[in-house]
């Protein structure tokens, strides 16, 4: 009972204490709570409550252990040191401390005690400078040895075999396997692998040692070792044969290198279709005549509901110093394209004035001529013309005229070789030196054959074969384009070779572009400026020849003609223009040939719709040309180079009614260009209807294109009224050509009921606000206090110093706080002494009030007793 | 704090509106933004608000760390967080409407902007719930049906936008 009790009172006490623990905990008074200011989500945070009552209890209590006794005992001189072995040295036990004590205790009794004691003292005896004892010692060992070995014969057995054999005495075990304890075993067991360790390491150290001499020693004798091994080298190689070159070479060579993976048909298709839509925009930008700089300048508009904040990156276009697609994207090109332009001229009034009336062409006949006597007449006067094309090209010039005379030999050495295996055309070929070169390996083979060789040729000494191929391919490019030329001029056409010509050098003019712009536009500045001459000359324009007109055709498919702006096709475009509106019609063949020029234009601008008055014009001609009746008193409104009275103004005056005819008569244009000497063919209806058809099919065309810009009611005005006058009497002609007429008066009549825009001021926007981008980090981290300084010294500084900061605040603090300590200490005292003092005095006080009393009591007391 | 109450999208569409509009293009709109804690956000009305809601969170978070945004390619302070209230930041004398879909006065927000002084529309960018200010003098609802706080501010910015002749 009394125990229960008494286990029910601790209880009961204890739980006192634990409630008053709590109670003192949940104090709402003795609790500081930091209030947050802007509270965040998510947000840990370490110094939400304070206990500034416990804390500070805390501080004073630890002040009261440190401070305070240093205070108390600040005029104390002496102090108690405590010098007991050990008593300071936590690495030692308890009983370690005790042995050490009681050890040196002993040690100092013993002293003590033997000062006195002087048999004990032992002198060392010598004998030559070694001390006795020892040598003694050694004799006594060998002495008792040879005793064990001699008396016993037990010693050696067991040093020689462990004593295995023999069984150990009792002593011997007892003393040997006294059970270890635990922690000798362990020791036992370290010390054992610490030594392994060691050797191990040793052992290692070894082994670096010796490499290392070694090595030091190999470098003193290896350059005697070099000597000997070069020579040996050197007798190897005068012996190597083929086999041991070929092996050398194998091992020398590069060997297969990692490339990028094979793409896949998708991707190939994705790559081409990218490549493509570039293509056609950049053809597009070039249309405008918009240059890469100017488009960067300008800025771009951006889309409220873009996403490129920061997003994507935007692809930067840079302007490259290149030529694309034969158009120079720096303007220094095209003043260089002026400068050779003026040179050229220059050159051709100096010299090489063609003689010929007519025919202005003579330099490209040098073919149909080809193999009589003044060959090599010929061949040398293109050379000149070549030098003229070529300014350019001066070395390939002086190579020229040094091999002229070994060409001439190579020819004929060819013709033979030719004449011998006419049908066996060899693998490979190298490029041409100069023109005659190509035109001797090309002479007298059938197309198929030119077109062969040319392949070869070009396979031969594809650039990716050998350095120098590139320029000797661009040389070949300007080789081939005279040579197009020289059989565009031949009669009859070889139309195929002319196809398989063009197609190479469509090829060709693909490898390099600024070589091939510099190649076509020289040409063409040749041409011209034969066309000025003979304009000049006459005093009237004349047709160029076929050449000229296929050289436009080729241009028009190597180059991108719908450029705002080409170095190439601008003054091409110039020139067919000149061709149209300068040369008068004068023969059945002029006709022809104007219709092609028509039909180059509308391939020329069919994509930029540029507007080409020359070709209405002309075309406008044509229909003025077939009108049947001219009325001499009034003339009918033709613009140069139609006149409105000449004798070739009924060139296309149908003869006979041909309405009853079904079939529309079909020509083909390399036939008529093919027979330019003989043009009685092609005076007849059929030609007639068949320029009248294209005329109109042309007209149509032109009106399509140009049907949505704003000057087309006025461009096709003339056109207009000469089929509203009826300038052909179209019931004459086939019921085609009546369908064609039409269709072409109802889609002019219909330009009538376009409106056009009326001509306004361009308006102005109101001036938006510039918006700006937020600055802010993607991944914003508010825990991170500041941004590092980015130098990894600077950070470490600006840490230390923060560190700096905070500990001398903290050290502000508490040397604040420790004078406080202090001072309310000593005020303690001082109230303390006071307080003592007052009580002092009062106790005096006392005692002598007491003892005035008792004195008087006496003195009192003695009155009574005197009386 | 209630998850739901958190609609910081709503914010984010009203805030789209409102600088998209041509009304703030021509530099006719000032924008406060009152936060359910108390924060009081300006932002100027050359921002351009970041187009998605991860973005403008990110955006939002680091302004009310910071207490203020910069522009990332000029000095111009966009948003900073200032002192409430927000009538100490209104010109003096302005009308001060609060929108509602339970105001009893329904008007077309052409009429708003019948005068060419400034106007104070308040929108609740919320899920839930009614504003509740002391600062705004009259209530008003701009539709019969109720709207969405985006389609409220883009309504809005219309009829100023006609009133006023910005177009």
């Amino acid at each position: 009972m009394g125990k229960t009790n008494k286990n029910r009172k601790r209880f009961s006490q204890k739980k006192a204490k634990v409630k008053s623990n709590r109670e003192v905990k949940s104090n709402p008074f003795e609790i500081r709570l930091n209030r947050q200011k802007h509270p965040i989500l998510g947000k840990k945070r370490k110094h939400e409550k304070g206990n500034p009552g416990i804390a500070r209890s805390k501080a004073v209590e630890k002040r009261k252990k440190t401070l305070l006794k240093e205070y108390q005992q600040r005029h104390k001189s002496n102090k108690f040191l405590d010098k007991r072995i050990g008593e300071n040295d936590s690495t030692m036990s308890v009983e370690e401390k005790m042995m050490e004590r009681f050890a040196f205790e002993k040690q100092k009794v013993h002293e003590k005690s033997a000062i006195f004691n002087l048999a004990e003292e032992e002198e060392e005896l010598t004998h030559y400078g070694q001390s006795l004892a020892e040598i003694e010692k050694f004799e006594e060992e060998l002495s008792t040895r040879e005793e064990f070995s001699i008396n016993e014969g037990h010693m050696p057995a067991e040093e020689n075999f462990g004593g295995f054999l023999s069984k150990k005495t009792t002593e011997e075990e007892d003393a040997d396997d006294k059970p270890k304890t635990r922690d000798e075993v362990i020791l036992d067991i370290i010390a054992n692998s610490k030594k392994e360790k060691f050797e191990r390491q040793k052992e290692k150290e070894d082994i670096e040692d010796m490499t290392d001499e070694l090595d030091k020693n190999f470098r003193d004798v290896s350059h005697l070792l070099a000597g000997l091994k070069g020579k040996s080298d050197a007798k190897s190689s005068l012996k190597s044969d083929d086999y041991d070159i070929m092996v050398k070479e194998l091992m020398f060579e590069s060997k297969a290198k990692a490339t990028d993976r094979l793409k896949t048909p998708e991707e190939e298709a994705r790559g081409e279709k990218a490549r493509l839509e570039k293509l056609e925009a950049d053809r597009k930008r070039r249309m405008l005549g918009i240059t890469e700089d100017s488009e960067k300048k300008k800025s771009k508009h951006r889309s409220a509901d873009e996403l490129n904040d920061f997003y994507a990156i935007e692809p930067e276009t840079k302007a490259m110093l290149s030529y694309k697609d034969g158009k120079p994207t720096n303007p220094l090109f095209l003043e260089g394209f002026q400068d050779n332009n003026d040179g050229g001229e220059d050159d051709t009034e100096d010299g090489n004035v063609v003689a010929d009336d007519g025919q202005w062409k003579e330099e490209d006949e040098m073919d149909e001529e080809a193999g009589s006597g003044d060959e090599e007449m010929e061949s040398d006067q293109d050379d000149e013309d070549i030098d003229d094309l070529e300014s350019d090209n001066e070395s390939q010039h002086e190579d020229e005229e040094a091999v002229d005379g070994k060409v001439i030999g190579a020819k004929k050495k060819k013709q033979e070789m030719i004449a011998t295996a006419k049908k066996e055309l060899p693998f490979t070929f190298k490029v041409p030196a100069d023109y005659n070169e190509l035109v001797s390996l090309l002479y007298q083979r059938p197309h198929s054959e030119q077109i062969t060789i040319l392949e070869r040729m070009r396979r031969c000494n594809h650039p990716s074969l050998a350095e120098g191929n590139k320029s000797k391919l661009e040389s070949l490019l300007s080789l081939l384009v005279q040579y197009f030329c020289s059989i565009a001029d031949d009669e009859p056409l070889n139309m195929e070779l002319i196809h398989g010509l063009t197609k190479h050098v469509y090829e060709l003019s693909k490898t390099s572009h600024i070589p091939t712009g510099n190649c076509f536009r020289d040409v063409l500045i040749e041409k011209y400026q034969e066309f000025k001459e003979v304009c000049e000359r006459k005093g009237i324009g004349r047709y160029p020849s076929t050449s000229v007109l296929l050289y436009f055709k080729l241009l028009s498919l190597v180059f991108p003609t719908s450029d705002f702006k080409h170095c190439v096709i601008t003054p091409t475009l110039l020139f067919m223009g000149e061709i149209l509106s300068q040369c008068p019609v004068r023969s059945h063949l002029d006709i022809a040939k104007g219709i092609f020029i028509c039909n180059t234009f509308m391939q020329y601008v069919h994509l930029s719709k540029r507007i080409v008055p020359e070709v209405i014009n002309f075309l406008h001609g044509l229909l003025f040309l077939s009108k049947a009746k001219k009325d001499p008193g009034r003339l009918d409104q033709v613009l140069p180079p139609f006149k409105p009275i000449g004798k070739h103004n009924n060139y296309l005056v149908l003869t006979e009614d041909r309405s009853s005819v079904t079939t529309c008569p079909a020509f083909n244009i390399s036939d008529i260009f093919s027979t330019s000497h003989d043009l009685s063919h092609l005076d007849n209806d059929d030609f007639r209807i068949w320029a009248m058809n294209l005329t109109l099919h042309l007209l149509l065309e032109f009106l399509k294109m140009y049907e949505n810009q704003d000057s087309c009611v006025e461009l096709f005005a003339p056109i207009k009224t000469a089929l509203k006058l009826e300038w052909l009497t179209i019931r004459k002609y086939p019921e085609r050509t009546q369908e064609l007429h039409k269709t072409l008066l109802e889609e002019v009549d219909a330009l009538d009921g376009k409106q056009k825009r009326a001509l306004e001021r361009t308006r102005k926007r109101p001036v938006s606000l510039k918006m700006f981008e937020p600055k802010f980090e993607d991944n914003y981290d508010p825990t991170r206090k500041d941004k590092s300084a980015g130098n990894k010294e600077k950070n470490e500084v600006r840490k230390l110093v923060h560190k700096h900061r905070q500990e001398m605040k903290g050290a502000m603090r508490e040397l604040r706080k420790d004078t406080q300590f202090l001072a309310r200490e000593k005020l303690q005292e001082q109230i303390n002494r006071d307080a003592e003092r007052k009580e002092k005095v009062r106790q005096l006080y006392g005692m002598l009030a007491n003892q005035e009393g008792e004195v008087k009591g006496m003195m009192r007391k003695a009155k009574k007793v005197k009386f | 704090m209630d998850p739901a109450a958190c609609r910081p999208d709503i914010a984010h569409q009203c805030l789209l509106m409102l600088f998209d509009s041509p009304l703030n293009r021509a530099g006719l709109l000032q924008v406060f933004v009152h936060t359910t804690r108390n924060a009081l956000i300006q932002i100027s009305p050359q921002t351009r608000i970041p187009r998605t809601l991860d973005r403008f969170s990110g955006l939002m978070v680091q302004l009310l760390h910071k207490l203020s945004i910069h522009a990332s390619d000029g000095p111009q302070k966009l948003m900073k967080v200032i002192k409430n209230p927000v009538s100490s930041h209104l010109p003096l004398g302005c009308k001060k409407y609060c929108t509602s879909f339970a105001a009893k006065r329904c008007v077309n927000p052409r009429e708003l902007a019948a005068t060419n002084k400034t106007v104070v529309v308040v929108v609740g960018a919320m899920a839930h719930g009614k504003l509740d200010l002391d600062y705004t003098e009259e209530e008003v609802a701009i539709s019969q049906y109720p709207l969405s706080a985006a389609l409220t501010c883009a309504k809005v910015c219309s009829g100023f936008e006609e009133s006023w002749g910005v177009n």
